[in-house]
Order: structure tokens, then C-alpha cells, then sequence
């Protein structure tokens, strides 16, 4: 009985030193992790990524695109996309500042042409070839014959995703309404405006911008051989069919082909008086189909004319649009960054994020999806088969001239020349002068 | 191992039991006040000083973000400036274009523009001192606050040219602040010169001290462990370089106790700068110090008067245990009925009524032995002393009755073998009880003495009942009853005296009666002869010899030692009518 009670009592003794010292150690441990996660709440942190594109403010592309970032973001919540897309000139000039300032975007997008090199050329873009060669699915979703225009010396920088093409957007319905017929070649193009003209519509929606500027390079396409469009600027002199090219569109001016206030329109209005059925005819390239409906039959898309007489077929201006995307080299050296960026850049090159820019907007894809679901825009369809069946395309010549020397000069000094305040030798010789003045030291 | 524990076990049960319930009631009160004084007294401190010190930090850790905000936003204006002045025409152009194949008044009128524009932010914008713009060919363009010969004295152009035109935040050995690009071509993006924006670092000052609050001192260390800034509370400490070459600048943020320091810190965006919000532990701990000792100060008293409360508690439970054993203790050495104070009615104090009605009993019980055994003494002696008359005066007797036989005296011989046979009882040692049986006899051998004296005067009569007859009544105990009731009963009477001696069993015990038709007894003398009686005064009665009433008195004394208070002698009477003496025994057959 004795030893019962002196087991008891010692039993109770450590119950009581066990109690307490799990009470003591459970408080002092509350407290300590209470104490670490002010070493840690900033520690988790998203992963923030910049975005930056053309496809911004009131292009076709802004909302679609930025309702599939937010579907990223939720998909990835520990990454942020912060999208900085702007949309006209001032998306070349942001990307080329945050550049030349050192603040690179880590994913961006942009058209093949001088700039992109510029920036390859300038170790400021990442090589994405080790990246595609070891994630074989991704890159075969590509078709491999748009490879070329982002792959500089064998090494794969960009990772082709839109393919446009330029051509004559007609209003079919005022074209019937005045029975006026389609143009195939530039005289008709001519006649037709002169009707149009007559009775008071807009024949050709044109402005002073470098949108505008499509009407000047599909008939530079026209004139021009292959090599005389993809090499403007040689010894120091540009090529006939840059300068013969501008006295085509002078001889449209001349005519009164485009608006009164065609210098002083913005892009926006000058679309608009297309899809408002003000204009009759607007050269712009495959991303304008987006504008319209999908039922839409009174517009209907053409080649732009033959320039010259002797020639049997049209030619298509075509190829990579400003889809294309690339990430920096300043993303590609930070782990994190670089993680995100390609997880960023494999959601949006994906077959879901594709469908729905096609689906939206119309963007005639490189990426190979399923076409029975693709839902291709009538338009779009028609596109893709003029693109198939032309005999001779051309890439854009902005492509191929230096894009501020295009927007800065070209484009800007447009009206002067439409004026006769300079002269189309005079302006490409302003031309060729920037250009060495920028690779002076190259 | 268990030997030991063992032996430590039972050494420690050892020393529990030797201790003194005073001792183990104080240190048991005592344990059971210190160890949750201790466990709330810690705990409470511990969880105090916690929130105090979780919401000081919180606290500064607010002032510090609040602080970094308006960093954030005073470094973004700063670059804002410098993304304006990064593209602006007229400077770009200068930068860009080669003037040697153009006219000097192209450039001039360029160089103009570019001066002014500097001139107009440094006027309007109170956060810039000044501001330059450096060519790639060394030709630098500025307003009069003129800090070109800074840059090109220094290093700073080559550290700006690795951020390849991201803006530098620099804290320069001339103890200024600035902010300084490479201004790179937007088409090739070759470097073409360097901006470089002198700040004024009573701007920072300015906000540091706009958002200080409390204990809490700010700073900003620049990344080559410099102070950029410094304000402080009063007269804290400052930082010293032993404190700032032990922050960790890889951390965004943290809280570090240096040097009986508390720092908290924060990086500072795209500067590399660290904004260190720090206070001296001590002042920082100081509340929680007033707390803890508040807490000890507390504890001490509370401790101080428990221990009076818990020693009074014990006092007042021990001081009756102790004097219960020193009463026990007393008696144990021999005195007689102790008696506790009983001034309390809990369990102490009906252990002291308890303890005082056992003392009382003891002392009676004692004082009955005592007693009894006093007058069994007083009685042997007394026989003693009468042992030579009456063996003198039976051996006499024998030989009166041999010498009445021989001389054919049978009446002689008759009263002198009963007053031999009486005689017999009376100096008889054994005082062992006898049956009522033979006590009668005894009174029938009296009887035929007074027979022979008072011849037909006397008549004695006997109605007994003979179940009560085997009874045990102590020797001689009728005998003087009669004696009286003949003496004083029926002596003096004219006519004839009867006796009568009736026995019967009541209940469970048994009636004597010895009737007589005497002078009786008047009523006072009655009365006081009964309280005697009842209130048996044995030191008062033993020594009165001339009392008429001795033997009845003594008989009485026997029967009340013999069988308690609850027996004894009854007197009843009525003056010259009779006297009736009751006795009552307890119906007892077989001997003590």
C-alpha cells in the first residue's frame, strides 16, 4: 500500500514537470515562429516578369491579349506578368528606350526586320535553340519553315508565331452599289477611284503614318525583285523600286485616290472610314480582319493590283507578323526570370492560348493546332489560300529598312514628297544618310 | 542504477518523515504558492515582453515601409527625370549627332536648349542639386552648378557604363549623392555620353526626420557600407562601423540584434542602399524591464504575505496538535485530569472536548481504583487491629459453648455458637461476595441473639424469594441493616418490635427490604439521610463513628463501589410508624 502511494506521488510529480514544460515549450515556440516570419514574409514573393508588345491600346490584339495573360496569371499565381504593350510607333520606341536604358522586358515581341537584328547583334536577346532542342514538342508545334526570319547564324533567337500578309481590303458592297469593279491591276485601281471619287466616297482610306505605309510597300512589292525589296540601302544608294514605287502613290494622291485630311488622320480614323463604309478600299495587313464579323460578306480581300502591265500574277507581301517573341538576355541570366519567361512563352505559343487570338482576332497562327477548331475568320481562310496559291512573295520592306529611319523619315516625309516639297531622291538620300549615321561605327 | 535510486528514494522519504508537520505544512503551503507565482510570473513576463516587443517592431517595421514608400516614389520621380532627359531631342541630339560637318550655330543653338532645359529642372525640382551631361568625346554640357569636374575626376563614368543605361544610384566619396546613366544610342545602342544628376541629400534627410517617430533612430548605409543619412532620437546611439560591416546586404529584409543594437533594415530598391530603422536594446527592452521588475516586485509581496498567511495557517493548526501532545506528555508523567482549552469548535477543537472528556474519564476510573482499593486497606486494616479481640473472644466463645455443653447449658451454647458463627463472617479475609442465601443465614444467627435478649419484645419475620436467593452481595451486608433497624428501629418500642426482611427479584435486579415498626425516622433527618445516600460522600463519611447511620452508610458505600452509582440505599419512613430501608443490587449470580 505504502509503495503504491510513493509510486502515485512520484507519477504525479513528473506529470506535473512534464505538463509544464510542454506548456513552457509550446509558448516559447509560438513566439519563436512568430519571430521568423518577419525573416520570411517578403521572402515569397512572385515572380514579376515584364511584358511588353504591339499589342497594345486599340490594337485587335490588346484585349484578347491581355484576358490570356490574366488566364496565365491565374493558371501560374506565382508569377506576374506585367504587360506593357503599347500599340503604334510608340510600342518601337518604348521597346528600343527600355534597351538602350537597361531596362529590357523579358519576354517581348516584335516583327523580323533591322531592329530585332540590331538588338541579336547586341547580345540583347536570349538564344532560345538549347532551350527548343531539348523540349523537342514545343518546338515541332512550330512549322519549320518560318524558322529562318528569327534564326541569325543557325541559332534560333524568337519563336515565330503570327504570319501576316498585306493585301486590298475592298468594301464589296459599294463596289456593287456603284457597280464599280474590283481592280486587278493599277489602271483599274485608278479608274475605280476615280468613280468612287465621283460619287463621294473615300476610295482609298490612307494616312501619313506608317500603317499607311502599306499602300507604298505592297507597290514596292510589286515593282521590285526579291533582292532589290529585302536590300534597299546598297553603296550608299537605295533601290529604283523604293523611289519608282513613291510616284505610284503620288499618281493615287494626284487623282485624289485618298482623303482630304489623309495627313492628318490617325490610324484609328483612318480605319475607321473603312469598317464604317466610308472608304471603299484600305491596304492593311492580315491582323485587320479582326475587325470584322465573322458572317461579314461585304468586305472581301484581294491581292493589291499588278504595278506593271507585263505582269500575269499579283504579288503577296507576307510573312512574320509582329508575333514573334523573344526573351532577353538580361531574363535569360537570372534563373527565376528565365524559368518564367519560357513558362510564359510555352503558355502563349499553346495551343489554347493560340485558338483563342485565331478565334478572336483572326491571327492566321504558325503554331500547328487543329484547323477544324482553329474557327478561321472567312477572311482569314481567304487570306491563308491567297497566300498558298501567290507565286511570288515578299516580306514587308519595313522589314528591311531601319525602322526609325522608316518612321522618322520615310513615313514622315511622306507628305512633303505627295506635296513636291522634296523630291523621292531626296528624301531616300535623307534616308541613306541616317542609315550610316547609325552604323557609322559598324 | 536502480539501487541508487532506490536508496535515494527511500533517503529522501527518510528526511520527508523526520521533518515536522510544521515544517512540511510551511513548505508545502510554500511550494504550492512559489511554483505558480514562478510559472505565472514567468509566463506572464515572457508573453508581455513578447508583445511588447513584437508590437515596438511592428512598429518600426511600419515607419520603415512608410519611410521606403516614399523612397520608392522619390526615386521614381528621380528616374522619371532622368527617362525625360534620356530622350529628350535637343540633348540626344547632341550626344548623337557628329557637329563637325555642321554649321557651329546648329550647335550652339543645340547646346542652348539643352542648358536651359537643365537650368529649368534644377530651378523647379528641390530633390536636384544639379545636373550634366557628358559626351562620348568629353564634351560636357550643364548649368552653373557645375559638376562635371566630379565625374571626370572619378571612376564613377566606368561603374555607370556597367549598368549599360540602367540609372545608378551612387553615394560618392565626396560624400554626395547621385544618380548617374549611360545614355546609350536608341538605334544601335552604343554608348554615346553619360547623364549624371547631382541630388540633394537634405531631401532624404528631410524625409527620414518627417517620418521618425518614437524611440526609433533611421539611416540609409550605402552599399559600400557608408552613412548616407542619419537621424536620431534625442541622445541614442549612433551607428558605428562595426555595427554596419555585420548587415547583411543579400537580405530584403530583417531584424538583427547587433552590439546591444536592434536593427531592422530593408533593402532599398534598385539602389543597392540599405534603410536601417534602430534603436539601443536597452531602450527598446526598457518597458519590458519595467514590466518584468513590476512583475518580481509584485510576486515578492504576494510571496511575503502568503508566507504570513501560510504561517499563521500552520500556527493555527499546529499550536493544538502541539498542545494536545503536551497535555498527552503530562499526563503521561503522572498528572491527573488535564484539561485543554477548548476555543474552537472545527475537528482541533473536538479533538480537545474529546481529549478532556477522555482525561476526565481516566481520572475517575483512576480515582475509583484508588478509592476502592484505599478502603479495602482501610478495612484490612482495621480488621488487623481487631484480629487479636475477636480470635482472643472466639476461642473464648469455643470455650464458653464447650464449658455451657459440659455444664448442660444449651441455651448458653445456642447464642454463643451464633455469635461465634457472626463473629466467624465478620473476621473473615476473603471478600469475595457470598450468596444471599448465606448472608440470610448470617442475619438469622443475629436474630437469634437479639432472640434471646429481647425474648417476645421481637419478632422477626422473612418473606424471600428464592429465585433471588443466589444472588452475590457483598459479606455482612444485611446484617447491620437489621442491627439498626433493631437499635434504633425497635428497641425502645413498648410493645412488640417486628422485623421484617423481604427479598425479591425487580426487573434486573434485586430488592432488599428491612421493614421495621420502630420510631422511624422524622422527615428532615429523612431527608438528609437520603441525599447522603445518593451523594456518596466517602471522606467524609469513613471517619464519623458516632454516626447512627454508619452501617447503613457503609453498606451503602460498599454497594456503590461494588456495582456504580446506579445502586445503593433508599430510606423510606414515617415518624413512630416505621422505616423502610431499600436496597438495590444488580441481579449478578456468579463472582467478579
Amino acid at each position: 500500500m505504502r509503495n503504491r502511494k510513493s509510486w502515485f506521488l512520484i507519477i504525479m510529480s513528473l506529470l506535473f514537470i512534464l505538463c509544464t514544460t510542454v506548456l513552457l515549450v509550446s509558448i516559447n515556440q509560438s513566439y519563436t515562429l512568430q519571430k521568423d516570419e518577419d525573416y520570411t514574409q517578403f521572402d515569397n514573393e512572385q515572380k514579376k516578369i515584364r511584358f511588353i508588345s504591339s499589342w497594345g491600346g486599340f490594337d485587335t490584339k490588346a484585349e484578347i491579349l491581355e484576358k490570356t495573360l490574366e488566364a496565365f496569371m491565374d493558371k501560374y499565381p506565382n508569377i506576374e506578368v506585367v504587360n506593357e504593350s503599347m500599340s503604334g510607333s510608340d510600342f518601337l520606341f518604348k521597346l528600343k528606350k527600355d534597351f538602350a536604358s537597361g531596362n529590357d522586358p523579358d519576354v517581348f515581341c516584335i516583327w523580323p526586320g533591322s531592329d530585332i537584328k540590331v538588338l541579336i547583334n547586341e547580345g540583347k536577346v536570349a538564344d532560345l535553340t538549347d532551350i527548343l532542342e531539348n523540349d523537342k514538342q514545343w518546338k515541332d508545334s512550330f512549322y519549320s519553315v518560318r524558322w529562318s526570319p528569327t534564326t541569325v547564324e543557325n541559332r534560333i533567337y524568337g519563336l515565330p508565331v503570327e504570319v501576316i500578309f498585306e493585301a486590298l481590303f475592298c468594301n464589296m458592297d459599294l463596289f456593287e452599289k456603284y457597280d464599280i469593279k474590283r481592280p486587278a491591276n493599277f489602271e483599274e485601281l485608278k479608274e475605280a477611284a476615280l468613280k468612287f471619287k465621283e460619287v463621294g466616297v473615300i476610295p482609298i482610306a490612307y494616312n501619313a503614318e506608317a500603317e499607311g505605309s502599306y499602300l507604298y510597300q505592297n507597290i514596292i512589292a510589286g515593282i521590285g525583285s526579291a533582292e532589290e525589296v529585302e536590300i534597299p540601302i546598297k553603296q550608299r544608294k537605295v533601290g529604283q523600286c523604293y523611289i519608282e514605287a513613291m510616284k505610284y502613290v503620288k499618281e493615287l494622291y494626284r487623282i485624289g485616290a485618298f482623303p482630304h485630311n489623309t495627313f492628318s488622320l490617325s490610324n484609328y480614323e483612318r480605319d475607321s472610314l473603312f469598317i464604317n463604309k466610308k472608304a471603299a478600299m484600305i491596304v492593311q495587313g492580315s491582323w485587320f480582319i479582326g475587325n470584322f464579323d465573322k458572317e461579314d460578306r461585304t468586305v472581301e480581300i484581294v491581292p493589291f493590283p499588278r504595278i506593271k502591265p507585263d505582269e500575269k500574277y499579283p504579288k503577296m507581301v507576307y510573312g512574320l507578323g509582329a508575333g514573334v517573341y523573344y526573351m532577353s538576355s538580361n531574363a535569360a541570366q537570372d534563373e527565376a526570370k528565365k524559368s518564367a519567361s519560357i513558362t510564359l512563352m510555352k503558355y502563349l505559343t499553346g495551343e489554347e492560348a493560340i485558338m483563342n487570338f485565331v478565334k478572336s482576332t483572326g491571327m492566321i497562327s504558325n503554331v500547328s493546332t487543329d484547323r477544324s477548331k482553329s474557327g478561321y475568320n472567312r477572311l482569314a481562310e481567304r487570306g491563308i489560300l491567297m497566300v498558298n496559291y501567290s507565286f511570288e512573295r515578299h516580306s514587308p520592306p519595313d522589314h528591311f529598312v531601319n525602322r526609325s529611319i522608316w518612321d522618322d523619315i520615310i513615313v514622315k516625309k511622306f507628305p512633303y514628297y505627295l506635296e513636291s516639297k522634296i523630291s523621292a531622291e531626296e528624301l531616300w538620300e535623307e534616308a541613306t544618310d541616317k542609315h550610316y549615321e547609325i552604323f557609322r561605327n559598324d | 542504477m536502480i539501487g541508487t535510486v532506490g536508496v535515494i528514494r527511500r533517503n529522501i522519504i527518510k528526511f520527508y518523515k523526520n521533518q515536522s508537520i510544521r515544517k512540511k505544512l510551511m513548505w508545502f503551503l510554500l511550494l504550492q504558492v512559489l511554483i505558480p507565482l514562478i510559472i505565472l510570473g514567468f509566463l506572464s513576463y515572457q508573453s508581455s515582453s513578447y508583445i511588447i516587443n513584437k508590437n515596438a517592431k511592428e512598429y518600426s517595421k511600419d515607419i520603415l515601409n512608410m519611410i521606403r514608400l516614399r523612397l520608392d516614389d522619390y526615386i521614381r520621380n528621380m528616374e522619371a527625370i532622368s527617362d525625360d532627359l534620356y530622350t529628350e531631342q535637343n540633348t540626344y541630339g547632341l550626344l548623337y549627332s557628329d557637329y563637325s560637318n555642321k554649321k557651329p550655330i546648329d550647335y550652339y543653338d543645340t547646346q542652348n536648349k539643352t542648358v536651359n532645359l537643365i537650368r529649368n529642372i534644377v530651378v523647379s525640382r528641390e530633390e536636384i542639386e544639379s545636373i550634366c551631361f557628358l559626351s562620348s568625346n568629353g564634351e560636357y554640357y550643364e548649368s552653373d552648378s557645375c559638376i562635371s569636374h566630379i565625374i571626370i575626376d572619378t571612376d564613377l563614368k566606368s561603374i555607370a557604363d556597367e549598368k549599360n543605361g540602367k540609372p545608378l544610384w551612387v553615394y560618392n566619396k565626396d560624400k554626395n549623392l547621385y544618380l548617374i546613366r549611360t545614355i546609350n544610342n536608341l538605334e544601335n545602342y552604343k554608348k554615346m555620353g553619360t547623364m549624371i544628376i547631382k541630388l540633394d541629400k537634405e531631401y532624404l534627410s528631410g524625409l527620414c526626420s518627417a517620418m521618425q517617430k518614437g524611440v526609433w533612430n533611421t539611416a540609409f548605409i550605402s552599399s559600400d557600407r557608408q552613412i548616407i543619412v542619419e537621424s536620431t532620437v534625442g541622445n541614442n546611439r549612433s551607428l558605428n562601423e562595426d555595427i554596419i560591416s555585420q548587415i547583411d546586404f543579400d537580405k530584403r529584409i530583417k531584424n538583427i540584434n547587433l552590439d546591444g543594437m536592434f536593427i531592422y533594415y530593408v533593402q532599398v530598391p534598385k539602389t543597392n542602399w540599405v534603410l536601417l530603422s534602430y534603436v539601443p536594446s536597452k531602450i527598446l527592452y526598457q518597458d519590458a524591464t519595467v514590466l518584468r521588475n513590476k512583475i518580481a516586485l509584485f510576486s515578492l509581496i504576494v510571496l511575503l504575505f502568503l508566507s504570513v498567511v501560510n504561517a499563521y495557517i500552520a500556527l493555527d493548526i499546529i499550536q493544538p496538535i502541539n498542545k494536545l501532545v503536551k497535555a498527552m506528555k503530562n499526563m503521561r508523567e503522572g498528572e491527573t485530569s488535564v484539561q485543554i482549552e477548548v476555543d474552537r469548535h472545527d475537528e482541533l477543537g473536538f479533538l480537545k472536548k474529546e481529549f478532556n472528556k477522555m482525561s476526565d474519564r481516566i481520572n475517575y476510573l483512576l480515582n475509583s481504583v484508588y478509592k476502592q482499593q484505599l478502603v479495602n486497606k482501610q478495612a484490612q486494616l482495621k480488621a488487623l487491629q481487631a484480629q487479636i479481640n475477636p480470635h482472643f473472644l472466639f476461642n473464648t466463645l469455643e470455650s464458653i459453648n464447650w464449658m455451657a455443653q459440659l455444664k448442660n447449658a444449651p441455651e448458653i451454647s445456642e447464642v454463643v455458637s451464633a455469635l461465634s458463627y457472626i463473629m466467624e463472617a465478620g473476621i473473615c479475609r476473603d471478600i469475595k461476595p457470598v450468596t444471599l442465601k448465606a448472608e440470610i443465614d448470617y442475619v438469622e444467627k443475629y436474630i437469634l441473639i437479639m432472640n434471646k435478649r429481647f425474648e417476645d419484645k421481637l419478632e422477626f419475620r422473612k418473606k424471600l424469594d428464592i429465585e433471588a436467593m443466589n444472588v452475590r452481595v457483598p459479606r455482612l451486608m444485611i446484617q447491620p441493616l437489621i442491627e439498626n433497624a433493631v437499635y434504633h428501629g425497635v428497641e425502645n418500642l413498648r410493645n412488640k418490635g417486628i422485623v421484617l426482611i423481604k427479598v425479591y427479584k425487580k426487573d434486573a435486579s434485586v430488592i432488599i427490604e428491612v421493614i421495621d415498626n420502630g420510631t422511624g425516622i422524622n422527615e428532615d433527618d429523612l431527608k438528609e439521610l437520603n441525599q447522603k445516600l445518593t451523594h456518596n460522600k466517602l471522606k467524609s463519611s469513613i471517619n464519623d463513628s458516632e454516626r447512627k447511620s454508619v452501617g447503613m452508610e457503609n453498606v451503602n458505600e460498599r454497594i456503590k463501589l461494588l456495582y456504580g452509582e446506579d445502586y445503593g440505599i433508599r430510606v423510606y419512613s414515617k415518624e413512630n410508624y416505621y422505616t423502610r430501608v431499600c436496597v438495590e443490587i444488580p441481579y449478578v449470580t456468579h463472582e467478579k
